[in-house]
C-alpha cells in the first residue's frame, strides 16, 4: 500500500482539489489529518509502487502570473518548495481536462494519460480504415500544414494498428498546435526565450527528483510559426510527444490473459438452457 | 575489360560505408533469379544483412537485437552457400570494414582460401557531409564545421584506432575511412591477389555495378541499383532537425533500444522518405576542408596504389577537385517547413505501427515498443475473442435449428 500526498488547490495546481471534490467521491482511502498536514489529502493507493506527492497542471500560460521570466521563475520555486516540505516525491501530472473522478486522479498519479486505451473502441477498426484528419483551431495555418502532411504520409503497417496510428497523428498535431501562437501575449524573440527558459526549467524540476508525466510540452511557453515554418525545437517535441503519449497509454494486459470465450453470458447459450429444460 | 573471379570463389564486399554499399546490396537482392541463372548466389532474407554480419566481425549488433541468433544466423548463411556451391558466392556488408581481428580471421576461417575480398572507395571529400549526417541520426554529434575541424585535424588523420580530435569525436569515422590502411589490413590477411579495390566515380552510375558484372562473369546491364529514395541525402534543416531529436533521446530515460528503433531507424527513416523541400538549404562543405580533404585523398590514393591488391578504376579521384560538394557554409537555420516536421513524427508512427501483436513482446524491447505491443496485443486478442463468440453463435444458431427440428419432428 503506497501513500498518495495530494495538496490542495493553489496557484493553478491540483484546481480539482477542493473539500467538495473529496467530499464527493465518498471513498474510505481518503483521509486528511487537520493536525499534521492541514493542506493535503492523503489517498491509500495499491496500485503505485512508491509514496508521492501529487501536482496535477494544465498549459504553462494557466500556471504563470504573467508571462516573464520572473514568473516562470517563482512557478518553478513553488513547485520545489513542496517538493522540499513534502513526505514524498512530487510527481508532476500534465492534463489538459479537469480531473472528474478518482480513476482518472489514480492514472495520473501513476504517470499515465487519461482516458486509458479502449480496446474495444480500438477493435473495431483494422489498417483497412483511413486515419482521420487531426483537428486544428481555426487560424492555425502552420498546425494545418502540418496535420495535412502527416496524414497524407502515414501508413497503418499492422491491422491492429489503427488506433495507435491515429491517436499519434493526433498527439502530434496537437503539440504543433499548443506549440505555435497565434494570439501572442509577447514578442516572438520574448516567446522563444522563454519557450527555452521553460525547457530549462523542466530539466532542472527533474534535476531534483521531480517526475514529470503527460504532455510537458504544454509546460513550454508557445512561439509563432516562422513564417510558416515550424520551428525545429517544436517539430522535435511533436516527435517526442507521439512516443510519450503511446509510453504513458498502455494497455495492462493480465499476466495470464487466456483469451476466454464468455460462453455463459451469450444469449443463444442462455435460450439453449431454456429449450433444454422444456424439452 | 575486369576478368571474373575464378570458379568457387566467395566475393566478400566489406564497403565501407557510403561508397554504394547500399547501391550494390539493392542490386544483388533484386537479381538473384537472374544471378542463380549465371551461377553466382546471394544468400539471406535481406538485401543487407547487417545484423548477421555485425554479430560475426564486430561481436555485437544493434539494441533490442539477439547476439547470439544473429551470430548463427551468419554462419546459416555460409552453411548455405558451402551446400549449394555456386560458381560464385557473395557476401555484402559494410560492417566489415570496421571487424576486430578475431572477427576478420573467423569471417575469412570460415569462408575458406577462396575467399576475395572487394573494397569499394570513395574521395574523402565527397564522403564528409553523408557521413556526418549518418552519425548524427544516431548519436549526438557536434555542429559540421566544428566535426570537420575534429576530423580533418592532421593528429585524427594519423592515428585512426584513437580518439578522432582532443574531444573523441566520432573515433568510428577513420577506422571506416583511412582506406588505404583498410586496404593494407586485408592485403595483409588475404594477400593482395586476394583483394581488389573498386574506385567509385560518382558522375558514372554505371561503374560500379560493371565492375561487379565484371568480377562475376555476368553478362553487362544485369546489375541495376534500384532507385532508393530513402537513402537520401537530408537537408541542412532536416539534419539540424534530426540532431535536435537525437539530442534529446540517445540518454536515459530513453533507452537505447527505442532509440535506435523509432529514431534512429524510424524518424531518420520518416525524413529520408520525404521529398526535400527545394527551396531548403543543402548542406554546405567549408572551402578549407575541401582542401584538406582532397590533399588527404592523395595520401591515400599513393598507398592504395602501393598496396599490391589490384585496383580498378581511377585512383586520381580520390584527389580529384572535380568531385568536391558544394564549397561554403551554412547559415544557422531555426525552423522547418511542415512536410518536413510531419515526416520526422510519421516515421516515428509508422515504427509504432509495425510493432507486431505477437503473443510477447520482444525480450530487448525498449518501453516504447513494450508499450505499443501491449496495445496492439490488446485489440489482437479482442479480435480473437469476436471471433470466437461469433463461432458459438453460429453453432448455438445451428443447434437450436437441430433441435427445433428434431422437436416437431418428434410431434408429428
Amino acid at each position: 500500500m503506497s501513500l498518495l500526498h495530494v495538496p490542495d488547490a493553489a496557484g493553478g495546481m491540483n484546481a480539482f482539489a477542493v473539500p467538495t471534490w473529496w467530499a464527493s467521491l465518498e471513498d474510505d482511502r481518503v483521509t486528511r489529518d487537520e493536525d499534521e498536514r492541514p493542506d493535503v489529502t492523503v489517498v491509500d493507493v495499491a496500485e503505485l509502487p512508491d509514496d508521492r506527492t501529487l501536482l496535477v497542471v494544465g498549459s504553462v500560460a494557466e500556471l504563470l502570473a504573467e508571462p516573464t521570466p520572473d514568473a516562470l521563475a517563482a512557478w518553478v520555486g513553488q513547485v520545489r518548495a513542496i517538493n522540499a516540505a513534502a513526505a514524498a516525491p512530487v510527481h508532476l501530472a500534465v492534463s489538459l481536462d479537469e480531473v472528474t473522478c478518482f480513476e482518472q486522479l489514480l492514472a495520473l498519479a501513476a504517470g499515465r494519460r487519461w482516458p486509458p486505451f479502449d480496446v474495444v473502441a480500438a477493435a473495431r477498426h483494422t489498417d483497412a480504415d483511413p486515419v482521420p484528419p487531426p483537428s486544428v483551431p481555426g487560424g492555425q495555418d502552420t498546425a494545418r500544414a502540418y496535420a495535412d502532411a502527416l496524414v497524407a504520409q502515414v501508413e497503418v503497417l499492422l491491422p491492429p494498428a489503427w488506433q495507435t496510428a491515429t491517436d499519434s497523428a493526433a498527439d502530434a498535431t496537437a503539440c504543433i498546435s499548443r506549440a505555435l501562437d497565434t494570439d501572442p501575449d509577447v514578442g516572438p524573440a520574448d516567446a522563444r526565450a522563454l519557450r527555452d527558459a521553460s525547457r530549462s526549467a523542466l530539466a532542472a524540476l527533474e534535476a531534483d527528483g521531480v517526475t514529470i508525466s503527460g504532455p510537458r510540452d504544454a509546460l513550454l511557453w508557445p512561439v509563432p510559426a516562422e513564417r510558416g515554418l515550424v520551428p525545429i525545437d517544436v517539430a522535435a517535441d511533436a516527435a517526442l510527444e507521439v512516443m510519450l503519449a503511446v509510453l504513458e497509454r498502455p494497455v495492462d494486459l493480465a499476466p495470464d490473459r487466456p483469451v476466454v470465450v464468455p460462453v455463459g453470458e451469450l444469449p443463444a447459450r442462455a435460450l439453449l438452457a431454456k429449450l433444454g429444460g422444456r424439452r | 575489360m575486369i576478368p571474373p573471379l575464378p570458379d568457387g570463389t566467395t566475393l566478400v564486399h566489406i564497403g565501407p560505408y557510403k561508397t554504394g554499399t547500399t547501391a550494390m546490396q539493392g542490386a544483388l537482392w533484386e537479381a538473384r533469379p537472374a544471378l542463380a541463372e549465371h551461377g553466382v548466389a546471394y544468400p539471406g532474407e535481406l538485401a543487407h544483412e547487417m545484423n548477421a554480419s555485425m554479430a560475426v566481425a564486430l561481436g555485437r549488433v544493434d539494441p533490442g537485437k539477439d547476439l547470439g541468433a544473429f551470430r548463427q544466423r551468419w554462419f546459416d548463411l555460409v552453411a548455405q552457400l558451402h551446400a549449394e556451391r555456386p560458381r560464385i558466392g557473395v557476401l555484402s556488408s559494410e560492417v566489415y570494414c570496421e571487424a576486430t581481428d578475431e572477427g576478420a580471421r573467423t569471417v575469412l576461417d570460415t569462408l575458406g582460401p577462396l575467399a576475395h575480398v572487394v573494397i569499394t572507395v570513395r574521395p574523402i571529400v565527397r564522403l564528409l557531409g553523408s557521413q556526418w549526417q549518418q552519425y548524427g541520426q544516431n548519436v549526438p554529434v557536434p555542429p559540421y564545421d566544428d566535426w570537420l575541424r575534429a576530423i580533418l585535424d592532421p593528429a585524427a588523420v594519423g592515428a585512426p584506432d584513437g580518439p578522432a580530435g582532443a574531444e573523441g569525436v566520432t573515433p568510428s569515422f577513420w577506422q571506416r575511412h583511412r582506406h588505404d590502411r583498410l586496404v593494407e589490413r586485408w592485403v595483409g590477411l588475404v594477400g593482395g591477389d586476394r583483394v581488389t579495390v573498386v574506385v567509385v566515380d560518382d558522375r558514372d552510375h554505371r561503374g560500379l555495378p560493371a565492375a561487379f558484372e565484371g568480377l562475376l562473369g555476368l553478362p553487362a546491364g544485369l546489375l541495376r541499383p534500384p532507385v532508393d529514395k530513402t537513402n537520401r541525402s537530408l537537408t541542412h534543416p532536416e539534419a539540424t532537425l534530426m540532431q535536435t531529436l537525437v539530442d534529446r533521446t540517445s540518454r536515459p530515460p530513453w533507452s537505447s533500444a527505442d532509440h535506435g528503433r523509432f529514431v534512429r531507424f524510424g524518424a531518420a527513416r520518416g525524413l529520408q522518405a520525404a521529398p526535400a523541400d527545394p527551396a531548403a538549404e543543402r548542406l554546405l562543405t567549408p572551402g578549407w576542408a575541401i582542401d584538406r580533404a582532397l590533399e588527404v585523398g592523395a595520401g591515400m590514393a599513393a598507398r592504395i596504389g602501393a598496396s599490391g591488391a589490384r585496383v580498378v578504376g581511377d585512383l586520381g579521384l580520390l584527389s580529384d577537385r572535380a568531385l568536391a560538394p558544394a564549397d561554403g557554409e551554412n547559415t544557422p537555420v531555426a525552423a522547418i517547413d511542415p512536410g518536413a516536421a510531419a515526416a520526422l513524427a510519421v516515421g516515428v508512427i509508422s515504427k509504432l505501427t509495425g510493432v507486431h501483436a505477437r503473443p510477447e513482446h520482444r525480450d530487448l524491447a525498449g518501453p516504447v515498443e513494450r508499450a505499443v505491443w501491449s496495445r496492439h496485443r490488446a485489440v489482437a486478442e479482442e479480435w480473437d475473442v469476436e471471433r470466437a463468440r461469433d463461432g458459438v453463435r453460429a453453432s448455438a444458431a445451428r443447434e437450436l435449428g437441430r433441435r427445433a427440428r428434431r422437436r416437431l419432428g418428434g410431434a408429428s
